[in-house]
């Protein structure tokens, strides 16, 4: 037996015979990914159980230093300290929740409509203390369907207007929305859809607290060009998520060169997570070991 | 000397030629026809491309005129896509079908070049759209049938098939007209023939829009000929870009592709042997 798989299996029993992070902690550094890689609930619950914190002790122990869980801020208080604490346990950082309620079939946003942009500003309000709460520092932003009864130019101006005042409660806390831009195969009919309009945004926006998530799943389906728009955008994106193409699962299982994105994502000095808003290409306990091995490879370059 | 240039001399060189014999004997697996583009070899003389394209396997060099195609039957070689005709004055991926003023001097050198490919026992012919020059795509579209149509009875007559190639209009060939695949298969809808296809090259498209497996499987019956390159930069298809060409290859295979795959990236290393790793990523 190896160390490599040595290590895990009394990882595992320890965390089982004593309910408790001491023991798994003593192999916390374990082959730690060289960046961020961030999964989520029920990624690992076939080999690690249904309880969030088993699952998150077991990504730990597989060398992942990030964790995003969409549906945080729907989540109980006590749920979310628990969270947290099992996260700072494991100096794991957060990546994004969903800040607010997004519109999928009308506008909201791109509206300019008053009632929309105050429930908007009222949910990110109430997304500073979730975030507070289980040390994020991102939270997800879409902003919403297309108003087609508008110009383009109009639509964008309302956005921006509105991410400006979001931008004014979030500044304070140090918090950063990440405008996520989603592919029209998927989710057709949205405003936001491609990096350079993301870009344009963000510059008119001019805040830290307003950034790209560039979703390289989504924005290989709509445009392609996935180095040439890191590149271009970089200054304004915060966050990547990750999923290959096509059918959404781990990287090496579609037409996307992870191994050498990631590599040109590190070069560049990225820091931040990359969350893997992916299924899992194979069901069950061998398909989540094939999406750790899966992420082995593609993260060669920096190891 | 170095080792990189000793051996670029060497493969390059007549003198050199016995260094060939080195390259493995090929084992490819031969479910996808290898082709090369000789542009990307200007280091080589064709005969040297040839030579070497042969013993590692690949059983075409394209995109040549009709004067190069004798040398390749030495090397027991074909010209899987084959050049079309040019005007002095005019050039051939601006000065395209969507203009009908070039339909004049287009029409009955293309017709005359299908039948060259033919005598030549060759399968395909290459054509582009022009440049957009203000023209609306749609007003393009409706051109380019119109003067396509009338070089079908043609290609149908010597079993030819004309590819219009799709590329980038944002990197490489600025207004170029035909840069979208949707754009393409429209207008392979209307020309409505066997005989008229697009040559798919995955680089350009995912310079211009992604997708690149989706777009093959819904798309492939109007796909002819395919060709490679390396996002961004055009050059090696190897892990220095962004794309996964084995997963390509795989679903070029899947939709029952018996045709070729050119390989079309500027080599940055020794060129024959970024070619022969190339080869080897898409030999799936």
């Amino acid at each position: 037996m190896t160390r490599r798989e040595f290590l895990p299996a009394v990882s595992l029993a320890t965390a089982t015979i004593a309910a408790g992070l001491g023991a798994a902690s003593l192999i916390s550094y374990r082959d730690r990914f060289s960046m961020h890689y961030a999964p989520h609930f029920g990624m690992f619950k076939h080999s690690a159980g249904n309880d969030l914190v088993d699952q998150l002790n077991f990504a730990a122990d597989q060398g992942f230093t990030a964790w995003e869980d969409n549906g945080m801020k729907g989540r109980t208080k006590r749920t979310q300290d628990r969270i947290a604490n099992a996260m700072a346990r494991r100096d794991m950082k957060m990546g994004v929740f969903v800040a607010h309620t997004i519109h999928w079939r009308e506008p909201s946003l791109a509206s300019g409509d008053a009632d929309r942009k105050e429930q908007f500003l009222k949910e990110i309000q109430d997304s500073v203390e979730v975030a507070k709460r289980v040390n994020a520092t991102w939270m997800t932003v879409v902003p919403g369907f297309v108003d087609l009864r508008r110009d383009m130019g109009y639509q964008t101006a309302h956005v921006i207007e509105t991410l400006r005042m979001a931008c004014d409660l979030l500044e304070p806390h140090g918090l950063v929305m990440v405008l996520e831009p989603l592919n029209p195969y998927n989710h057709p009919g949205l405003f936001l859809t491609k990096i350079p309009q993301a870009y344009e945004i963000c510059r008119a926006v001019d805040s830290p607290a307003c950034k790209i998530l560039n979703d390289l799943y989504h924005q290989q389906i709509t445009e392609g060009n996935l180095i040439p728009n890191i590149d271009a955008a970089w200054d304004e994106i915060a966050y990547f998520q990750i999923g290959d193409n096509p059918g959404r699962k781990e990287p090496t299982t579609g037409e996307i060169n992870y191994q050498n994105v990631f590599s040109h994502i590190r070069q560049k000095g990225f820091k931040g997570i990359l969350g893997m808003e992916h299924g899992n290409m194979a069901s069950g306990k061998e398909g989540e070991e094939a999406l750790i091995q899966a992420y082995r490879i593609v993260d060669r370059g920096g190891r | 000397m170095k080792r990189r240039l000793f051996l670029e001399t060497s493969l390059s060189g007549f003198a050199g030629a016995s260094l060939l014999g080195s390259f493995p004997k090929s084992d490819l697996r031969g479910r996808i026809n290898h082709s090369v583009c000789k542009w990307c070899y200007p280091d080589h003389s064709l005969e040297e491309l040839a030579q070497a394209a042969a013993a590692m396997g690949l059983s075409s060099v394209e995109l040549l005129e009709p004067d190069q195609w004798p040398i390749l039957e030495k090397y027991g070689l074909v010209c899987a896509m084959p050049m079309g005709p040019i005007i002095d004055g005019k050039d051939r991926l601006t000065d395209g079908f969507n203009d009908p003023a070039n339909h004049e001097w287009l029409i009955p050198m293309f017709i005359e070049r299908v039948r060259e490919v033919a005598e030549a026992g060759y399968e395909r012919v290459i054509c582009f759209s022009g440049n957009r020059r203000g023209m609306q795509d749609a007003k393009g579209l409706e051109n380019c049938v119109e003067g396509l149509k009338q070089i079908i009875p043609a290609a149908q007559e010597h079993g030819i098939m004309l590819c219009m190639e799709l590329l980038n209009s944002k990197v490489n060939h600025p207004d170029y007209m035909c840069d979208h695949t949707a754009w393409g298969v429209e207008l392979c809808k209307q020309v409505d023939s066997e005989h008229f296809k697009l040559l798919y090259d995955i680089y350009h498209m995912q310079v211009m829009e992604g997708d690149v497996i989706r777009t093959i499987r819904e798309s492939h019956q109007y796909i002819g000929h395919y060709h490679t390159g390396g996002n961004p930069g055009r050059n090696e298809i190897d892990d220095s870009q962004e794309l996964n060409y084995p997963a390509i290859m795989h679903a070029i295979l899947e939709t029952g592709y018996t045709g070729f795959v050119g390989q079309e990236f500027i080599p940055t290393r020794t060129p024959l042997i970024s070619l022969r790793e190339a080869v080897r990523i898409c030999d799936v």
